[in-house]
C-alpha cells in the first residue's frame, strides 16, 4: 500500500528551480497493477524512485505500509528498499561478472533478518525464482550471454527474491522489442494474478500500459488522468514456454 | 551486514578488476618487502653488534662520578657507594643471574721477579684487583687453583688442605716453619718472614690482552732498549702459567702506604681471563680485602669499585640496565653506554631504511586510493543498485575497504615472500663473495615471528589508508541517480 499525498519535488540547476514534481496524489492498494505514462521529461521515474525509498527529498507525504517514508532512519530505508520493493530498471543492471544464479541472490547480502531461521517456509531460492521465470538452465551463466529478454527475466527474478510486495519497474521493456516487451508484461500480470504482487510500471508506451489494470497519466509533473483499464490478457499458460527459448539478439541496445 | 556475507561480497567483488589491483599492489610488495629486509637487517647486525662486538649480557655498576673540570672524581661529591646491600639490591633485581662485586687494590704496591726470564729481577708497580673466584671459574683449565687459600678453607681432614697445611678445627691451617730454611714448606706453599707459617702463594690471573700488548708492541720496543731486557723472549700462555714474582704490599716506587709494614707475599699465575683488569693481576676479592683493611683502613674493604651485573637472557640487560640507573641511581660503566651508542646507531639506520620503505608504502597508498576511485567510478552504477537492493552507506563502505583488506593481505604476503627470497640471496652472496673478518655472523639479517606479522599489518593499514576517501566517496553515491543517470 503507498499513499501519497500532496508530493512536491524541484531540482536546482545552478540559479534556476525546476519543479518536477506539482501537488501529486496517488494511492495505490495491495495487488493493484498500475501503469504510469507520461512523456520523456514529465517526472514518472522521479515519482517512482520516491516511492521506493531511492530518492527522499522531496516535499509532501509518502506512506508505504502505513510508515511514513521520512521518519526512517538510514537503516530502515534500506531495509524497506530489500524486503518491501522490488526494483526492475530499463537498462537491467545485472552484474556481469557474476552469475545469473549470483545475481539473483545479490538482494540476500544486505537482509538483515536471517531468513533461514525466520522465515524456513517463505525461502525461495534463487534456482527456483529462475524456474519461475523460465530461465532455468542458465544458473551458472553470466548474463552478457544473454539476450535482452532474458536479462530483464534475470532482473525480475532478482526483484522478487526476498518476497517483495511491490516491484516497481521503470520502463521494464525500454531496451526490449515489442515482442519480447510483451511477454514481459505477461510475465507481470502472472504475478500480479498468481501472488497478488504489487505491480508499479512505469512506461512511455500505449500497448505497454494498456497491459495494466489501471493507468496514471503524467504531464509535466501532475497527475492529469487516472482511470482503471481492462487489460488485454492473452493465454497465459504460453508465455514461460517460449520465454527461454526465444534468443532475440537484435534486442541488444545497452 | 554479518561478517561471513562481507567476506563473500567482497570475494565476489574481487574477481573484476584483478589487473587494476596487481598494478596497484606491486608497491605494496616492493614496500613491504624492503620494509622486511631492513627490519631484519637491523635486527640482525644489531645483535652482531651487541652480542659479539660489544658483550652486554652483562652490566658493570660503577661509583657515581662527577666531571670537575679536567678531572673525573669518584664517590667525592656524596654519590653512592659499592657495598655489601648494594649487591644484595642488585641481586633482587628481576632477571639478575649474578653479581660480582670487584674491588682494586687501594694503596702502594709492588712485583719484583722475571729472573726466569730475563736474568735479572725487575720491580713493576703492581696495580691488581679483586674479583670473587666463581667468575672465572669456568675460564680456567683448573678451577681450584684460583682460590683464597688465606681465608678459611673448610676441611674435614688434612688432604682437602693445600701443601703445608693441616685441618685443624674444620679449616685449614698453615704448619709453622722457618723462613730462613730452604724448602722450609712443600711447593708450592713457601713461608713468609712475617708469619712463619706455611702459605700458599697468591693465584694471580690477567687479563690475555696484557700477554698481546707485551708480544705485539713491548717485546719489540724494548728489543731496542739497554742490558739485560732487550733480550726478553716472546711468551705463550703455556709458557706463563705457574710462574711466580714476590708481591711487595705496602710500598713502591710512588710511595709507601700511610698504615701498616710492608709485607712480602709471592703471587703466582694461575691462568688468563678476559674477565681479569686490563693491565695488572686479578686476585681472589678476599686477599684484596685483608690488603686494603691493613693497609688502608676497616672502610676501604668495605667499598667495591664496581660490581658486575649477569643477567639470565640476553633480553633482560636493557631491563636491569635502567633499573640499576633510573631506580637505583647507580651508574653504569662507560662499556655499556658505548654498546648502547652502537646499538642506537643501528637502530637508526635501520629506521632511516625503513623511513624509505614507509615512503613507498605512503606513495602505494596514494596509488591505491587513485585505482579505488576509478574503480568506483566504474561501479557507480552497481552501488546504486547495492543500495537499491538494501545495502546501507556502511556496507558499501565495509565492501570497499575489504576489497582494500584483501588486496593488503596478499600484497603483503607476496612482499614477505619477495623479502625472504632477497634476504636469502644476499646472506648467500655474503658467505661466498666476501671474505671472513672479525664476528663475521652466519647471517645478516635476524628475523623474529613479530616482523611478517608486522608486515602485514603494516600492509594492510596502508591498504585501508587509501582505500578509506574512496570507501567514503562510494557510500556517498546517491542511488537514485547512479540508477538512472546514462550507463
Ligand atoms: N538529477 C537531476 N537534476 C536535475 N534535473 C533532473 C534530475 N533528474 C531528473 N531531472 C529532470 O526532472 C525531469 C523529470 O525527469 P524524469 O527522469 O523523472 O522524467 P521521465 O518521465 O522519467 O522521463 P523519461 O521518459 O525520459 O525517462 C526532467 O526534466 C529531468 O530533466
Ligand atoms: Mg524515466
Amino acid at each position: 500500500m503507498i499513499h501519497i499525498s500532496n508530493l512536491h519535488k524541484s531540482y536546482e540547476t545552478g540559479e534556476t528551480t525546476r519543479e518536477v514534481l506539482t501537488s501529486v496524489d496517488l494511492e495505490i492498494e495491495e495487488g493493484e497493477f498500475v501503469a504510469i505514462v507520461g512523456t520523456s521529461g514529465s517526472g514518472k521515474t522521479t515519482l517512482l524512485n520516491i516511492m521506493g525509498g531511492l530518492d527522499r527529498d522531496y516535499d509532501g507525504r509518502v506512506v508505504v505500509d502505513d510508515c511514513d517514508l521520512a521518519e526512517f532512519d538510514e537503516s530502515g530505508i534500506a531495509e524497506l528498499r530489500n524486503e518491501t520493493f522490488g526494483f526492475v530498471f530499463q537498462q537491467f543492471n545485472l552484474l556481469d561478472h557474476l552469475t545469473v544464479r549470483e545475481n539473483v541472490a545479490l538482494p540476500g547480502f544486505f537482509t538483515e533478518r536471517d531468513r533461514q531461521r525466520e522465515l524456513p517456509d517463505d525461502e525461495i531460492s534463487p534456482e527456483e525464482l529462475l524456474h519461475r521465470v523460465g530461465l532455468g538452465d542458465y544458473l551458472e551463466q553470466s548474463p552478457s550471454t544473454l539476450s535482452g529478454g532474458e536479462r530483464q527475466r534475470v532482473a525480475i527474478a532478482r526483484a522478487l527474491y526476498g518476497r517483495p510486495s511491490n516491484l516497481l519497474c521503470d520502463e521494464p521493456t525500454g531496451s526490449l522489442d515489442h515482442g519480447t516487451g510483451l511477454q514481459i508484461m505477461e510475465l507481470f500480470q502472472q504475478l500480479n494474478r498468481e501472488q497478488s504482487i504489487t505491480l508499479i510500471v512505469v512506461t512511455h508506451e500505449e500497448h505497454i500500459a494498456r497491459m495494466a489494470r489501471r493507468i496514471v497519466r503524467l504531464e509535466e509533473g501532475r497527475i492529469v488522468a487516472d482511470e482503471p483499464n481492462d487489460p488485454v490478457e492473452p493465454e497465459a499458460s504460453s508465455l514461460v514456454a517460449t520465454a527461454g527459448d526465444a534468443p532475440d539478439a537484435e534486442e541488444e541496445t545497452t | 551486514m554479518n561478517a561471513s556475507k562481507l567476506v563473500r561480497l567482497v570475494l565476489q567483488s574481487l574477481r573484476r578488476n584483478t589487473r587494476d589491483f596487481a598494478l596497484s599492489g606491486i608497491g605494496i610488495v616492493v614496500g613491504i618487502s624492503t620494509l622486511f629486509l631492513f627490519t631484519a637487517l637491523g635486527s640482525g647486525i644489531k645483535s652482531v653488534v651487541l652480542e659479539d662486538v660489544f658483550v652486554v649480557d652483562q652490566l658493570e655498576v660503577v661509583p657515581q662520578s662527577y666531571d670537575v673540570g679536567a678531572f673525573k672524581s669518584e664517590g667525592l661529591v656524596g654519590g653512592a657507594e659499592l657495598t655489601d646491600q648494594t649487591v644484595d639490591k642488585l641481586r633482587q633485581i628481576e632477571g639478575v643471574e649474578s653479581t660480582y662485586p670487584k674491588m682494586k687494590l687501594a694503596f702502594p704496591a709492588s712485583a719484583r721477579g722475571g729472573e726466569r726470564f730475563v736474568g735479572q729481577n725487575l720491580i713493576v708497580e703492581l696495580v691488581g684487583d679483586g674479583i670473587p673466584p666463581k667468575m672465572v671459574d669456568d675460564e680456567l683449565e683448573d678451577s681450584m687453583a684460583f682460590r683464597d687459600w688465606s681465608g678459611e678453607v673448610t676441611c674435614q681432614s688434612g688432604s682437602e688442605c693445600p701443601a703445608g697445611h693441616q685441618c685443624q678445627e674444620g679449616t685449614c691451617r698453615g704448619e709453622s716453619c722457618d723462613p730462613r730454611e730452604d724448602d722450609a714448606c712443600p711447593d708450592p706453599a713457601y713461608c713468609p718472614h712475617d708469619t712463619q707459617r706455611c702459605t700458599m702463594p697468591v693465584p694471580v690471573v690477567v687479563s690475555p690482552r696484557l700477554l698481546e700488548i707485551y708480544n705485539n708492541s713491548l717485546h719489540t720496543s724494548l728489543g731496542g732498549a739497554k742490558g739485560a731486557i732487550s733480550n726478553m723472549p716472546q711468551l705463550s700462555e703455556d709458557a706463563l702459567l705457574g710462574f711466580e714474582v714476590e708481591g711487595i704490599f705496602g710500598r713502591s716506587y710512588l710511595g709507601e702506604s700511610k698504615k701498616g709494614d710492608a709485607i712480602q707475599r709471592r703471587l703466582r699465575l694461575v691462568g688468563f681471563s678476559e674477565r681479569a683488569i686490563d693491565m695488572g693481576a686479578t686476585m681472589p676479592i678476599g686477599y684484596v680485602k685483608r690488603f686494603n683493611t691493613r693497609f688502608r683502613g676497616e672502610s676501604s674493604a668495605q667499598n667495591y669499585h664496581s660490581i658486575v651485573v649477569e643477567t639470565e637472557r640476553n633480553k633482560d640487560v636493557s631491563n636491569v640496565a635502567q633499573t640499576i640507573t633510573d631506580d637505583m641511581g647507580l651508574t653504569l660503566s662507560d662499556d655499556y653506554e658505548r654498546a648502547q651508542r652502537a646499538g642506537l646507531l643501528v637502530t637508526i639506520v635501520t629506521l632511516a631504511f625503513n623511513l624509505i620503505a614507509l615512503i613507498i608504502l605512503a606513495i602505494s597508498a596514494i596509488n591505491i586510493m587513485h585505482t579505488f576511485l576509478m574503480i568506483i567510478l566504474e561501479r557507480r552504477r552497481e552501488i546504486g543498485l547495492m543500495r537499491a537492493l538494501g545495502a546501507t552507506k556502511s556496507d558499501i563502505r565495509l565492501a570497499i575497504l575489504g576489497e582494500s583488506t584483501v588486496l593488503g593481505v596478499i600484497g603483503g604476503g607476496v612482499g614477505l615472500l619477495v623479502g625472504w627470497g632477497l634476504i636469502a640471496m644476499v646472506d648467500y652472496l655474503f658467505q661466498t663473495q666476501v671474505g671472513t673478518f672479525p664476528f663475521k655472523p652466519d647471517s645478516l639479517f635476524a628475523i623474529s615471528a613479530w616482523m611478517p606479522l608486522a608486515a602485514l599489518g603494516v600492509a594492510v593499514i596502508f591498504c585501508w589508508i587509501g582505500a578509506l576517501l574512496p570507501a567514503w566517496r562510494a557510500s556517498g553515491i546517491d542511488p537514485a541517480e547512479a540508477l538512472t543517470g546514462p550507463e
